[in-house]
């Protein structure tokens, strides 16, 4: 049976109880607003009490332990959750800065697409009026305008892309860096070992908040270790923190000098980035893809349409009667060689024809016996054959020396089209308005054409084409004599000669009553491409010997190639697409990757924002339940001060009676 | 569930933050007009505003391609009529000089105005666009196409190149006709067939140009450059007889075989003098005299100022004199009116063209209006914001704002400690 000591001990140890419980009280509402505080609580027990032959009493109340309020499942679900979610606002605000490069406001005025539409309008114009010089002007500022939107658009981009690269090295760092905090705490916590107490708790809890940061940078699974210390993986099983070890992540060059951060693993020096996901790092990444992919489209349409404009100056004459030169530059695709390549092979390429070609990256690599191309975009593997020169989704691909199996390179076709697209002239009459040759009946006589013909044949210029595609039995005068006055001229119903300029005959052919005849005058190539063409048509009928036909180049007020050019905004140029068509999808693809993400934005802050108050009603502090708390401490101290204090008066009274 | 402090502040915060940013989204609607400003806030909506846009765009360059066109055929058109009205007035003036009344010296003051509109006619040729375009020189815009030699013959300098525009999708227009086609090419005589007296007929017939009797017949004779003599000789009893022979080289002259010989012949009848032969008939009037012969020939090409030359030439041709002189002038007149109504026909024709074209493109001007409309209607009803749906929106949204703006004064109020 206790004496009145027991029970002063009893009282005592309630007292001292409800002190250490108003002090972790204390502690809970001085860390109201600690992030990765976890509610502290008593581990409080009952001590064992005495046995007496009436039966034991007890003997008063002991702390154990201070526990934290925590659940390792939920903590997860939230990191996970925050990691999920940091990656999806990254990506979210990333698209919708994106798609504000390609306006939509007023039809999409300002925007890529109206500034070609406008250089078409601009190329009807001269159509309408081809001597007339202001219009020439109107056409090439309006050329300048475009390629100044498209220099602006592909520096955008590419400082866009440069940002980001920025972004993930800070990333890495600070990752490296949580990594070391956190495996700093992990050895802490180790020689910490012990009962559970609010030192080791408050170092969890700042492991807690380290690993919560550390999930926000990158996408991570957690394991927990001995004594509540934790293990950190990379979503592929790498090993970030273990125990009291951490390993570095780095942002390096890649297989290629292209200026484009990997990601890579230090104790392996592996290739993580297109591994990572999730976090700011995983969204990061994800933006880069998309930053580059929408330069390359971009780059795509400057290609097409400068490669179509161009090809179409060749086919006709500018004001100066001669044939036309390139009117804008787009520089070349940019091809990186593998840093490990063994070879000293160097690969150049071309776009050869933009309307087989896709704007995107390949991998070409040498294997036994040729080579092959990876599209980076699809993921599609082509054989290629031996080369040197390859023909690859309308590129040429040329290599020059000796590869070695397994030696790769990387092509960004586009990579600079558009930020360094340029118009290379100002003057006027450079623009290849007039076709090469008008057919008029007649010969010329006194420096004037004279028709005296009988027959009822007429002529008519065509568009250029390729030789290949002309019908059969096409008469064709050799490049030597194009831009030189011609004449066509019956030596009987059935035949005609075709004459130069001092009346030499350089071709002669038949000619069908029913189906006509068809001459071809070759382009001097370069400049014009290989195999083209000009066509002129002898019409069916019914001809007289000597009737004859002048073929001289197109005068300046000949809108014959002008027309053809202005045509070209509803040719297909681009991967069999207009380039409005390609502009459009290019826009709404952006567009439907930018909903996209806004809508996963959203769905992945709810989920945290659940996630995060599923674990702060398990480790948040609620101020309201500490002051109850309190309240009910401070009655336990006071009623436990008030069984002293009764015991006091006892044992005044008992030493009182004794001393009378 | 329990509920943290921090959890408690938070949430409201969150709730309110996004209630705020759907304020502004409705109010930058509200600024803009728009409610669709980029790719992301409506993807489907995208492609639409683009490629109606893209649309409204081609149709207006169209549209301006039209616009351009039309001015110059309606310039091309005036120029057309004055060339008429020109002919006209030549042919009222080779009429004054075909009458019977007329003497040389009133033909040749006639000649002379005729000559004054053959420069007129050469200016008009040569008449240029407000551009300072040669409208009838083809592709030669620069220099003026028709040139006349000192000899007085006209040149053409320009070529058949006609430009073309586009008005609609691979719908070309040509912009304007060939200076060649209307100046240069025109068949003199009827068109068909034209008809020469020899320079030593005595007699008073004169020869007017009948009708074609058959095509085919005379297309061959076109081609193979057949020509016909007409001989008048003495028949039977002082009656008059032709002969028609056909062959090469020019009738009348040494060159002339008659390789296909006679192809008709019989007693001429100043009642019923016409003749048919060859697929043609010509109608003599007055009589001609033994030994006189007129030539016959399909058309042959020759130009609008070579038909004002041939009025002038005729004008000019004594009428006073021996026998057959008068006969002379008038056959000439004759010939020099039939081929000026060829370049009548062939100004209208070119004028007909221009007026399809026209018509062509006035058509083509009131659909693209009709689209156009139609099309700016679709943009506006997918990107304009709908005023009073997202002002209503607007309104809820500042209501629900201000709610949970003064719900969080009043929770941010609650604490038990302030009771204790």
């Amino acid at each position: 049976m206790g004496g009145i000591n027991q029970v002063l001990d009893s009282a005592l140890s309630g007292l001292l109880a409800a002190q250490e419980g108003m002090a972790t009280e204390a502690n809970n509402t001085s860390n109201v607003n600690t992030p990765g505080y976890a509610l502290e609580g008593l581990n409080q027990i009952e001590t064992i009490g005495t046995t007496g032959p009436i039966g034991g009493t007890g003997t008063g109340t002991s702390v154990v332990s201070i526990q934290r309020s925590f659940d390792q499942y939920v903590y997860q679900e939230m990191v996970q959750a925050d990691s999920v979610n940091q990656a999806a606002q990254v990506v979210s605000s990333g698209t919708s800065s994106l798609s504000s490069v390609f306006p939509l406001a007023s039809g999409g005025a300002g925007g890529l697409g109206n500034i070609i539409g406008s250089l078409f309008a601009a190329a009807n114009t001269v159509a309408q009026d081809p001597a007339n010089l202001s219009n020439r002007d109107a056409f090439l500022s309006s050329a300048q305008r475009m390629v100044s939107l498209f220099q602006s658009v592909g520096s955008q981009l590419t400082t866009n892309i440069n940002t980001v690269n920025g972004q993930i090295t800070q990333s890495v760092a600070q990752i490296n860096n949580l990594a070391t905090q956190i495996a700093q705490i992990n050895k802490d916590i180790l020689s910490n070992a012990g009962p559970s107490d609010s030192a080791t708790n408050s170092l969890i809890d700042q492991a807690d908040q380290l690993v919560q940061q550390l999930g926000e940078q990158v996408g991570i699974t957690i394991s927990a270790g001995a004594s509540g210390t934790m293990d950190v993986y990379l979503a592929g099983g790498m090993a970030l923190v273990n125990g009291a070890t951490s390993y570095n992540l780095s942002a390096t060059s890649g297989s290629y000098n292209d200026g484009t951060l990997a990601v890579k693993y230090s104790p392996n020096g592996e290739d993580l980035t297109n591994r990572i996901s999730g976090g700011q790092l995983g969204g990061y990444l994800s933006m880069r893809a998309q930053y580059a992919s929408a330069n390359d489209s971009v780059g795509g349409l400057a290609v097409a349409l400068a490669s179509a404009i161009n090809g179409q100056q060749t086919l006709g004459l500018d004001l100066n009667g001669q044939l036309g030169k390139a009117l804008f530059s787009v520089p070349a695709p940019v091809v990186y060689a593998g840093i490990a390549n063994t070879g000293t092979a160097t690969v150049t390429a071309a776009i050869t024809n933009p309307n087989a070609f896709t704007p995107g990256d390949y991998i070409l690599t040498r294997i036994a016996g040729g080579y092959q191309a990876l599209n980076v975009q699809t993921g599609q593997t082509t054989p290629l054959g031996a080369g040197p020169t390859l023909s690859l989704d309308g590129m040429s691909v040329n290599v020059t020396g000796a590869a070695n199996v397994g030696d790769t390179s990387e092509i960004e076709p586009t990579l600079n089209a558009a930020s360094q697209i340029a118009v290379t002239t100002t003057d006027p009459s450079a623009i290849a308005a007039a076709a090469p040759y008008v057919a008029t009946a007649g010969v010329m006589a006194s420096g004037g054409i004279s028709n005296t013909n009988v027959g009822n044949v007429t002529m008519t210029a065509g568009a250029p084409t390729l030789s290949g595609s002309l019908p059969a039995g096409t008469v064709i005068v050799p490049s030597a004599d194009f831009g030189q006055q011609l004449s066509v001229k019956f030596t009987s119903a059935t035949t005609f000669n075709v004459l130069n300029s001092s009346n030499v005959v350089i071709a002669s052919g038949t000619y069908s009553g029913v189906n006509g005849a068809e001459v071809a005058v070759a382009y001097p190539s370069p400049p014009a491409p290989a195999g083209e063409v000009a066509t002129l048509t002898l019409s069916a009928g019914t001809p007289v010997t000597g009737d004859s036909f002048v073929l001289t180049p197109g005068g300046t007020g000949s809108n014959g190639n002008m027309v053809a050019m202005a045509s070209l905004q509803t040719t297909d140029l681009l991967s069999g697409q207009t380039l409005s068509d390609a502009y459009t999808k290019m826009v709404t693809d952006i567009g439907d990757r930018g909903a996209e993400a806004t809508a996963a934005g959203q769905a992945a802050q709810s989920v945290f924002t659940r996630a995060q108050s599923t674990e702060q009603s398990i480790s948040g502090v609620n101020l309201d339940e500490e002051a109850a708390n309190l309240v009910q401490l401070q009655q336990a101290y006071q009623a436990n001060a008030q069984v002293i204090g009764t015991i006091q008066s006892l044992i005044s009274s008992l030493l009182t009676a004794m001393h009378g | 569930m329990r509920i943290s402090t921090n959890e408690f502040f938070l949430g409201t915060l969150n709730d309110m933050l996004a209630q705020q940013s759907a304020v502004s989204n409705l109010n930058q609607q509200i600024a803009s007009g728009q409610s669709v400003v980029n790719a992301t806030d409506n993807p489907s909506a995208a492609a639409t505003i683009l490629d109606t846009a893209n649309q409204i765009d081609e149709i207006s360059t169209n549209a301006n391609n039209a616009q351009a066109v039309s001015s110059n055929m309606n310039e091309t058109l005036s120029v057309l009529n004055q060339v008429d009205n020109l002919l006209n007035q030549v042919q009222s003036t080779a009429l004054q000089g075909a009458s019977a009344t007329a003497g040389s010296a009133d033909r040749l003051a006639l000649a002379n105005s005729v000559q004054g509109s053959l420069q007129e006619l050469v200016q008009l040729a040569n008449t240029q666009l407000s551009n300072g375009q040669y409208i009838f020189g083809g592709s030669q815009a620069t220099n003026a196409p028709f040139q006349m030699t000192p000899t007085g013959q006209v040149v053409f300098k320009g070529d058949a190149g006609v430009d073309q525009i586009e008005i609609g999708p691979s719908l070309l227009v040509p912009v304007a006709v060939s200076g060649q086609s209307v100046f240069m090419q025109v068949p003199d005589g009827n068109g068909s067939f034209a008809v020469a007296a020899s320079g030593t007929n005595t007699g008073t017939g004169v020869a007017a140009l009948g009708g074609v009797l058959n095509a085919t017949l005379v297309n061959s004779e076109h081609l193979a450059n057949t020509q016909f003599e007409v001989s008048f000789t003495a028949g039977a009893g002082g009656a008059l007889n032709y002969s028609i022979a056909s062959g090469k080289g020019a009738p009348g002259s040494a060159s002339f075989i008659a390789s296909s010989g006679t192809v008709a012949s019989g007693s001429y009848n100043s009642s019923s003098a016409a003749l048919s032969f060859g697929g043609m008939d010509i109608t003599f009037s007055g009589t001609p005299a033994v030994g006189d012969h007129f030539m016959v020939r399909t058309s042959q090409t020759t130009s609008a100022f070579q038909a004002l030359q041939n009025v002038i030439a005729a004008l000019q041709a004594p009428v006073d004199g021996a026998s057959g002189t008068r006969a002379r002038a008038d056959q000439l007149i004759q010939d020099a009116l039939a081929t000026l109504n060829q370049v009548h026909t062939s100004v209208l024709s070119a004028e007909a063209s221009l007026g399809t074209s026209l018509s062509e493109i006035n058509a083509v001007q009131n659909q693209d209006n009709a689209v156009t409309t139609t099309d700016q209607a679709n943009l506006a009803s997918i990107q304009s914001a709908s005023l009073p749906n997202v002002m209503a929106q607007f309104s809820e949204g500042v209501t629900a704002l201000q709610a949970a703006q003064a719900a969080f004064g009043k929770i941010s109020g609650l604490s038990l400690f302030k009771y204790i």
